[in-house]
């Protein structure tokens, strides 16, 4: 027997492939939009972090808490001095506009 | 060796404009500016040659997961769509993607550990009305041609699953592979030389 006829062989008695189905297409795009709606939130809970940790180092510069001695007084005020940069203005904005700091850092990881 | 040199290694070939008559440019175009309808279009005009390329690398032991593949292919084509430069055909660079996407769930099902469902193990076994010398003559020459098959470089065995378990012309792979004949066939050629002395070696042995 030749190559070509074991191989004809070999394979005549495989199951074949499936076609597409009819609802393939809107299975892709549902996958697609969930797949985007995933990677939405994905980066939304990122924010959601960064807000959170800005928030709290920014409240361990003001106010000198004793754990934030543990950390590198250079660092603390670099970070933390980008912190007031970001969330300070914020927070003071929505101190005038009558939020207290709690219910803004919990609108903010609530939104 | 790399199905980067045999995939659109020659001027693409065209596919039929299906749906809305736009090509594959436009269609791209309108996806980018947020149109599912238009992908919708893109799949409609592409899906038979993916789904014979995924299953084709996947082979005969994977044919349920064709279309699961299918579909994380297309996702990714999706989600990649803005970097499609349009530097070669779309169609090329979008079997690309389903080719390497295929490669990589082929590769996660070889580290899984091998199971075999029940019912499939029963109806494997050999039925105690045949002989013993009907389940080895024949049986065991194709097992034997499969798991020779199995163990090709990826593109020749995708390119064998093609022509022979798919049977697809040499036209029909040349649409698939998006190549050219003279290109398929020479492939081919070295994959059935390679597949008979790995055959023969086995014989010697």
């Amino acid at each position: 027997m030749n190559i070509e006829q074991k191989l004809k062989s070999a394979f005549e008695q495989q199951p074949t492939s499936p076609a597409p189905s009819t609802g393939f297409q809107d299975q892709v795009m549902a996958k697609v939009s969930a797949h985007a709606t995933a990677q939405q939130s994905r980066s939304s809970r990122l924010l959601k972090a960064y807000w959170l940790v800005a928030a709290i180092l920014f409240v361990a510069a003001i106010s000198q808490v004793s754990w934030a001695a543990t950390f590198d007084p250079t660092l603390l005020w670099v970070v933390g001095g980008a912190a007031v940069l970001t969330v300070g203005p914020v927070i003071l904005l929505a101190r005038l506009a009558g939020f207290s700091l709690l219910d803004l850092v919990w609108r903010t990881i609530d939104r | 060796m790399e199905v980067t040199e045999l995939i659109g290694n020659d001027a693409p070939v065209e596919t039929a404009k299906t749906g809305s008559g736009l090509d594959d440019q436009n269609l791209i175009a309108r996806i980018l500016e947020g149109s599912d309808r238009h992908f919708c279009l893109l799949i409609e005009r592409h899906e038979t040659h993916v789904f014979q390329l995924v299953s084709s690398v996947l082979g005969p032991d994977h044919c349920s997961r064709v279309e699961e593949v299918c579909q994380d292919a297309f996702i990714k084509i999706h989600r990649n769509l803005a970097r499609f430069r349009g530097e070669s055909g779309f169609g090329t660079w979008a079997y690309r993607i389903a080719y390497n996407t295929a490669l990589d769930h082929l590769r996660a099902l070889a580290r899984r550990p091998k199971t075999i469902p029940l019912d499939q193990f029963y109806d494997a076994r050999p039925s105690p009305q045949a002989g013993p010398a009907a389940t080895t003559a024949g049986g065991d020459e194709a097992a034997r041609t499969r798991r020779a098959v199995d163990q090709l470089p990826d593109i020749y065995r995708t390119l064998i699953h093609l022509h022979y378990w798919k049977g697809l012309t040499i036209n029909e792979i040349c649409q698939v592979l998006q190549s050219s004949p003279g290109t398929v066939k020479s492939y081919l050629h070295r994959a059935r030389a390679r597949l008979q002395n790995a055959l023969s070696d086995g014989e010697n042995e």
